[in-house]
């Protein structure tokens, strides 16, 4: 007997069965379960993440960098960098002489007192380079300053007399003239100085020829001119520290035509003659007062 | 399709097999409620595990191994959680209390008829070894490869365990239901 046909009709009894049917919202609980599953699947997982990944790693502290380096910068500067300074200028404040040493340099030691490098011809040099050196004191280098009439009746004064100083600052600043004035012979024998901005001092000889080559018209004004420069080379010759070279400056904000008209030139020796007297009666004042205080 | 994220054939195969898993699952737990969710636990296996299906078995086959053994493995847990019985707490009254299968009752399903439960009554109360392959034979009628395919048996166990199935169910359907074998 096939093993099939021993209990057939149990077999049967089961494929009768009644067939049990899935439930009208089977499909939307599996859809729910599927997608529950897939937002568990989605989550982001938390790692640990050390300092660096903190900064660097996240989007959101993107401008932690440039700010962080801006803040270490800013560090550096007001800890290493200021102090350094605060505590240069309490030296020289301090007076005592300080040694600067920069790599790749020359050693350089400032004098605080005068506030000078002791090396000869670095102060006109680097004075000259920046533009702060004082108009008397290029006038007290270059011997006279075409461009500059009104500075040359103040170096008048000084052969001539003195003007009383009004208040105490003017008085430090003839001082410190009379002291630049000192040095300046020292500093003309500086290399640089004769090779960069001075010019070979001229014969007489020389002199005259140069003169004579010149135009008719500008006799008038060359004519007094030539005379004040020889006062003032007798002058110095006298003194023998006529060392200075002469300098020929030409200024380009003055234009030559208007040097070369008369009425110009008749108008400046007006105005020179008007401020020497104004200067020799001063002089005299002072001269009577200083003798009153005596 | 269904292996290129076709939601369209995935969507297909469970119209294809909700009924069938509902009613394998059902058969092999007696619980309607668990029956549906293992049902849908079956189809998200599938979903996710659509890459490792190859075409040299039939689908079917794939299918009924997937839900079998999520049934078995919801079988497993269920064993681990200790049941108590009622008799624990009753010691004069050493009379064990079944608790009652409240899956599907005479009173709930108006279709079902009083034979189908006892003869669902029946199938429970066989051993799994059994149970699975009558269920699997019988029921989803299916064929005797398949039902080795499934079960991972040698075909001589899956038939001798048939038969030996069968005359157990028959023995126990006369014990519960001794009246309709008389008539």
């Amino acid at each position: 007997m096939n093993e099939e046909e021993q209990n057939i009709e149990i077999r049967k009894k089961l494929l009768n069965l009644q067939r049990i049917k899935a439930s009208g919202d089977f499909e939307n609980n599996l859809l729910r379960k599927l997608n529950a599953l897939e937002a568990d699947e989605v989550k982001p997982e938390v790692k640990k993440t050390g300092l660096l990944d903190f900064i660097f790693g996240k989007k959101t502290l993107v401008w932690a960098i440039p700010a962080g380096s801006l803040a270490v910068i800013l560090i550096i500067y007001f800890t290493v960098i200021r102090n350094d300074s605060l505590k240069d200028t309490a030296a020289l404040q301090n007076g005592k002489p300080q040694e600067l040493t920069i790599p790749g340099e020359q050693k350089t030691t400032i004098n605080t007192e005068s506030g000078k490098s002791e090396i000869p011809g670095k102060d006109i040099a680097n004075d000259l380079e920046i533009g702060k050196t004082d108009p008397k004191e290029k006038f007290m280098q270059k011997g006279f300053i075409e461009t500059a009439p009104e500075i040359r009746t103040e170096k008048s004064a000084p052969e001539t007399g003195r003007m009383k100083p009004e208040t105490k600052e003017a008085e430090e600043e003839i001082k410190t003239f009379d002291a630049i004035k000192s040095e300046a012979p020292k500093k003309t024998e500086s290399p640089k100085k004769n090779e960069i901005k001075e010019m070979p001092t001229l014969k007489p000889a020389e002199k005259e020829v140069r003169d004579e080559a010149k135009p008719k018209k500008e006799e008038g004004y060359d004519a007094t001119r030539k005379n004040e420069n020889v006062k003032d080379e007798k002058g110095k010759e006298e003194s023998g520290k006529s060392l200075l070279p002469e300098k020929k400056i030409t200024s380009p904000l003055i234009d030559d035509n208007k040097k070369k008209t008369g009425k110009d030139s008749t108008k400046k020796d007006e105005s020179k003659s008007k401020k020497k007297e104004m200067s020799k009666e001063l002089l005299e004042e002072l001269k009577k007062k200083i003798n009153e205080n005596q | 399709m269904f292996q290129k994220d076709d939601v369209g054939a995935f969507n297909e195969i469970v119209f294809r097999y909700k009924d069938k898993a509902v009613n394998f699952l059902f058969r092999y737990t007696g619980s309607r409620d668990d029956a549906e969710d293992l049902a849908q636990d079956t189809f998200i296996k599938v979903y996710r595990s659509k890459h490792l299906y190859k075409e040299i078995a039939k689908f079917s086959t794939w299918f009924y191994t997937i839900a079998l053994n999520t049934a078995k493995t919801n079988l497993k847990k269920k064993s681990r959680m200790s049941t108590i019985s009622i008799s624990d707490f009753d010691p004069e009254n050493e009379k064990d209390f079944d608790l009652t299968d409240n899956a599907i009752t005479p009173d709930e399903s108006a279709n079902a008829s009083i034979e189908n439960y006892y003869i669902q009554q029946a199938i429970n109360s066989l051993d799994e070894d059994f149970k699975r392959i009558i269920i699997l034979r019988d029921i989803e009628d299916l064929d005797y490869e398949e039902i080795v395919e499934i079960t991972g048996l040698p075909m001589g166990t899956v038939k001798s365990r048939i038969n030996r199935g069968r005359e157990k169910l028959k023995k126990l359907l006369t014990e519960i239901y001794p009246y309709k074998e008389s008539n």
